[in-house]
């Protein structure tokens, strides 16, 4: 069946993220954590195919690929109820078993030492579909098997399968000052220069925005990490969602992600969905409508990301923006919703080309009950995103300057002659800050003049 | 007064007692007893099965009593071609009700006295049609087919339309005289097997089908295949050979839109994958840039089109048509929904023949031409690359393998970057540029077409397709908008 699509979930995060993801889309298609179709689950309409595929026996196996350098999470799903779900030759865990040490350098060196052994499995899965469309990768950006392995494992994948696309859902760290891994910023920066170069696209979770929300939204000081990652696995099942239940549009991951994504550098995504917090309080009163939902969407706090900019000459703008509304609406409410949007200057757009609100339908599960009748996940691509960056680099620069726990990366063969790999990362960064900041404004269409003039 | 009553009264009473009977023989057996041609309802034999319900019974104005309102008359004449549609078209001989106690000859021409008349009308009107009704739904199940054709006439069912575009993509690119029937159906059925068109009732799956439109021998196999959903019986009725043909150039047209959404998709996706082969030549990066940013635009004129049929044109009309059909009593007010959402969505995608649609329409061929020419530029400019890189890698060897003689081999070497690749370089720019003008021009002026139709939701289309106002459209007429 056409258009496939394998997941890769990546150290720790990553596979804890992949495992919510894995059990809502269950849930959603009627599949028991055993892999067998519930036997309420007769409506035939929604693509289990994309995700799944089906064994002998006729029970549904995720097209995913579990990697881990330290067994703990993989065998914490292995021993839930979900653990005759995954296929288990597609589950890898190294067998020095040690993990990374939270050090890119040594996630990503273990991963050149498996790489046979890992794309050993992606090749096989690979050739499992008529037509595989692109790869998901799961990850952290902050820790040593997410980041440093995952970075190879994106290296290797552009080059292998170079005419696939490869959509990352990258959680980004807590920006404070003291971080519980003190490298996590020489950690962040290694890896964003592999997204910049080597996905197509990256949804980013930032994991202070997720804290915030999911403080705001359980009422608690401290949220749980499964509490976390169901807000991130709601974000990922959203935007699949035109992926698994056909309509007119949106049917595979590339027009998804086209129309999100004008430039290959402009590919880093801010998420947002409504009902989540205290939206709540208006929808006793009257009824829920697409207005409501889509500007909800707009709002800061219910977006995913902290795009809070320090840069006051720059005024950051939407490079496109979609909304994938699933519940009941009335399709005529979506053209006033969006003139409103227009006349109350909600939303700041790039002045350089076209760039508009595209609303999406989607339908929805029909054995998963939701409280609230219409329900909206935007998609976006903001400027902004260039100040998280920023705030990366800053901790960064900081740590480099005085050239702090660098041993531990010297140790490593990449790093062994020079911190040349370290400069190269921060200038990719560099360079995409700089695109975000440049698209802001209206010359950003001679933007591959100054390119020109860099490179000769 | 008593003496003009009592001559009109008996002369009146004896008149209608005719008519009472023809009515109440029509409204209980749709049968006319006519001999001299009295009745407001007749009946035209030659009429074939599938006209039935629009020309065999025709409602005489002239011959409508004057106590008999035009509602009433209207009621009963449909009542009557109810009982007959369900008879001979439905094929279904069920007695529905024989009246006990008919309604009196004075009660028609007394109905202020009494509502005897009326009620019998009603009460029976509403019994046969709600019975015709049930008919439809549960006997032919129609409300499934209304959905069917969402499905697949107006591309609802996603991923059978793309997988069968994929498919078809060779075929229909050739000339029109040159695509074959039977090639397409085979590669249709293969689509039916493998997405989840595949999971439909038989019933619905059969009656899928091909139709080459013959437009004149100039088009493109794009222009002629359309796809049929075929329909017998009852519903024939309702889904007409006109209605047929209408459906027929709707699918063409949103077909059309969606080639293009494939289209902007795969120019994205092939520059996106050749970025890296781009960064390889520093000289090209204002060129490739600019390549970037008008296939940005380009993705954007569609995707706002396309979005703009799905809501404004297509799920509006459908909500629109669900809410009509639930509230609608008989086949009549069916119809008329159905014929309704159609014309909606005719006059909507500008394919209503009103003199601006049609320019609209060639407008957006004209814009849709440009995005191939581009497409086209775009495979020659990645062409052009891999050919440069390629004739680069054996004087990388050398360079690495230090065997790279200053001299003979550098010259060499400029010289083929200049004579080869720079000159097919400007010829593609040129060639771009040209396109990327033309472009911006033809969507201004269709930006400007838009705002000067009569429909006020075509010109929504204007709003969003200029949502951040960077087409700067020069206002020839105040728009009212």
């Amino acid at each position: 069946m056409p258009s496939e699509i394998i997941t890769l979930q990546l150290g720790q995060c990553g596979n804890q993220i992949g495992m919510e993801f894995w059990k809502q889309l269950c849930a959603e298609h009627g599949i028991s954590p055993e892999g067998k179709l519930e036997p309420f689950a007769k409506e035939g309409s929604d693509r289990k195919d994309v995700f799944f595929y089906q064994a002998d026996d006729q029970h549904y196996i995720p097209r995913s690929v579990l990697l881990d350098l330290e067994p703990r999470v993989i065998d914490g799903i292995l021993k839930s109820p979900y653990k005759h779900l995954y296929n288990p030759e597609n589950v890898y865990i190294s067998k020095d078993g040690g993990g990374a040490g939270n050090n890119w350098a040594q996630g990503y060196h273990q991963g050149d030492k498996l790489t046979e052994d890992i794309f050993d499995i992606i090749d096989r899965e690979a050739e499992n579909g008529d037509s595989l469309e692109g790869f998901v990768l799961c990850h952290s950006i902050a820790g040593g098997t997410g980041s440093g392995m995952g970075s190879n494992i994106l290296e290797k994948l552009n080059d292998r399968f170079p005419k696939k696309l490869i959509q990352t859902y990258s959680v980004f760290p807590m920006t404070n000052e003291v971080a519980d891994v003190v490298v996590q910023p020489y950690n962040s920066v290694l890896t964003l220069k592999r997204l910049t170069e080597n996905a197509d696209c990256t949804v980013v979770l930032d994991n202070t925005a997720l804290n915030r929300i999911a403080t705001e939204r359980l009422k608690k000081a401290t949220p749980t990490l499964a509490e976390l990652n169901q807000l991130v696995s709601t974000i990922m099942s959203g935007s699949t969602s035109t992926l698994r239940y056909p309509g007119y549009m949106n049917n595979d991951l590339i027009s998804l992600i086209s129309s999100l994504i004008p430039t290959p550098r402009l590919h880093f995504l801010i998420s947002a969905y409504t009902p989540l917090t205290s939206d709540n309080t208006e929808s006793e009163v009257r009824k829920t409508t697409v207005l409501d939902v889509m500007r909800r969407l707009l709002q800061p706090k219910n977006v995913m990301v902290t795009t809070a900019s320090r840069d006051k000459n720059i005024t950051h703008c939407y490079v496109s923006i979609l909304n994938i509304i699933q519940g009941e609406v009335d399709p005529s409410e979506v053209h006033k919703s969006l003139m409103r949007i227009r006349e109350r200057k909600l939303a700041e757009f790039i002045p350089w080309g076209p760039a508009s609100i595209q609303v999406a339908l989607s339908k929805k599960s029909p054995y998963v009950t939701t409280q609230h009748r219409v329900s909206g996940l935007m998609l976006a691509n903001h400027t902004g995103i260039s100040s998280l960056f920023d705030r990366m680099c800053d901790h960064y620069d900081k740590l480099i300057k005085r050239e702090a726990f660098v041993e531990n990366f010297r140790r490593l063969p990449m790093f062994k002659d020079n911190l040349d790999e370290f400069n190269d990362s921060r200038e990719v960064v560099q360079q995409l800050m700089d695109e975000y900041r440049a698209a802001t404004r209206k010359d950003y269409i001679n933007f591959g003049n100054t390119q020109t003039a860099q490179g000769e | 007064d008593t003496l003009q009553q009592s001559i009109l009264y008996p002369l009146l009473y004896n008149c209608t007692i005719p008519i009472r009977d023809m009515i109440v023989e029509w409204i209980c057996n749709g049968i006319i007893n006519d001999p001299y041609q009295e009745f407001f309802v007749s009946t035209d034999k030659m009429v074939s099965e599938e006209k039935l319900w629009y020309d065999k019974y025709t409602l005489r104005v002239p011959m409508i009593p004057s106590f008999i309102s035009m509602e009433q008359a209207k009621k009963i004449w449909i009542t009557g071609k109810s009982i007959n549609f369900l008879r001979v078209v439905c094929k279904d001989r069920t007695m529905l009700q024989i009246l006990k106690t008919p309604a009196p000859s004075q009660s028609l021409f007394q109905q202020q006295r009494s509502t005897e008349f009326q009620d019998m009308i009603v009460s029976v009107y509403n019994d046969t049609t709600r019975y015709l009704r049930s008919i439809l739904d549960d006997k032919y199940q129609m409300m499934d087919h209304f959905k069917a054709i969402k499905r697949y006439l107006l591309l609802g069912q996603g991923d059978f339309i793309k997988y069968l575009m994929d498919l078809m993509e060779n075929e229909l690119n050739k000339a029109a005289n040159q695509v074959f029937y039977h090639n397409l159906q085979s590669l249709m059925d293969a689509a039916i097997r493998v997405t989840n068109a595949q999971y439909e009732s038989e019933d619905i799956i059969k009656r899928l089908d091909l139709r080459l439109m013959y437009v004149s021998p100039s088009e493109l196999g794009w222009d002629v295949c359309c796809l049929d959903y075929k329909f017998d019986g009852p519903l024939r009725t309702i889904f007409t050979e006109e209605n047929s043909l209408r459906y027929m150039r709707i699918f063409n047209h949103l077909w059309r839109v969606k080639r293009m959404e494939y289209t902007t998709c795969g120019v994205w996706k092939q520059l996106i994958k050749s970025s890296r082969q781009f960064a390889a030549i520093p000289e090209i990066s204002d060129m490739t840039h600019s390549c970037f940013v008008m296939s940005n635009e380009m993705t954007k004129f569609v995707q706002s089109v396309n979005y703009y049929i799905m809501f404004e044109v297509l799920e509006c009309s459908w909500s629109d048509l669900l809410s009509k059909l639930m509230e609608a009593k008989d086949l009549e007010q069916i119809l008329e929904a159905h014929d309704d959402s159609l014309l909606k969505i005719l006059t909507r995608l500008h394919l209503d023949g009103h003199e601006t649609s049609q320019e609209l329409a060639k407008q957006l061929r004209c814009i849709f031409d440009l995005i191939l020419n581009f497409g086209a530029i775009i495979q020659r400019l990645i062409q052009c690359v891999e050919t440069e890189l390629a004739a680069r890698k054996p004087y990388q060897q050398q360079q690495r393998h230090g065997t790279f003689t200053k001299n003979n081999d550098s010259d060499a070497e400029v010289q083929r970057f200049h004579t080869v690749f720079k000159p097919q370089l400007k010829k593609i720019k040129s060639d771009f540029l040209i396109v990327k003008k033309a472009f911006r021009d033809a969507v201004l002026k269709f930006l400007q077409q838009l705002k000067s139709h009569p429909d006020i939701t075509l010109r929504s289309l204007s709003f969003r397709l200029n949502f951040n106002e960077v087409y700067k459209v020069s206002h020839a007429l105040k728009s009212t908008a």
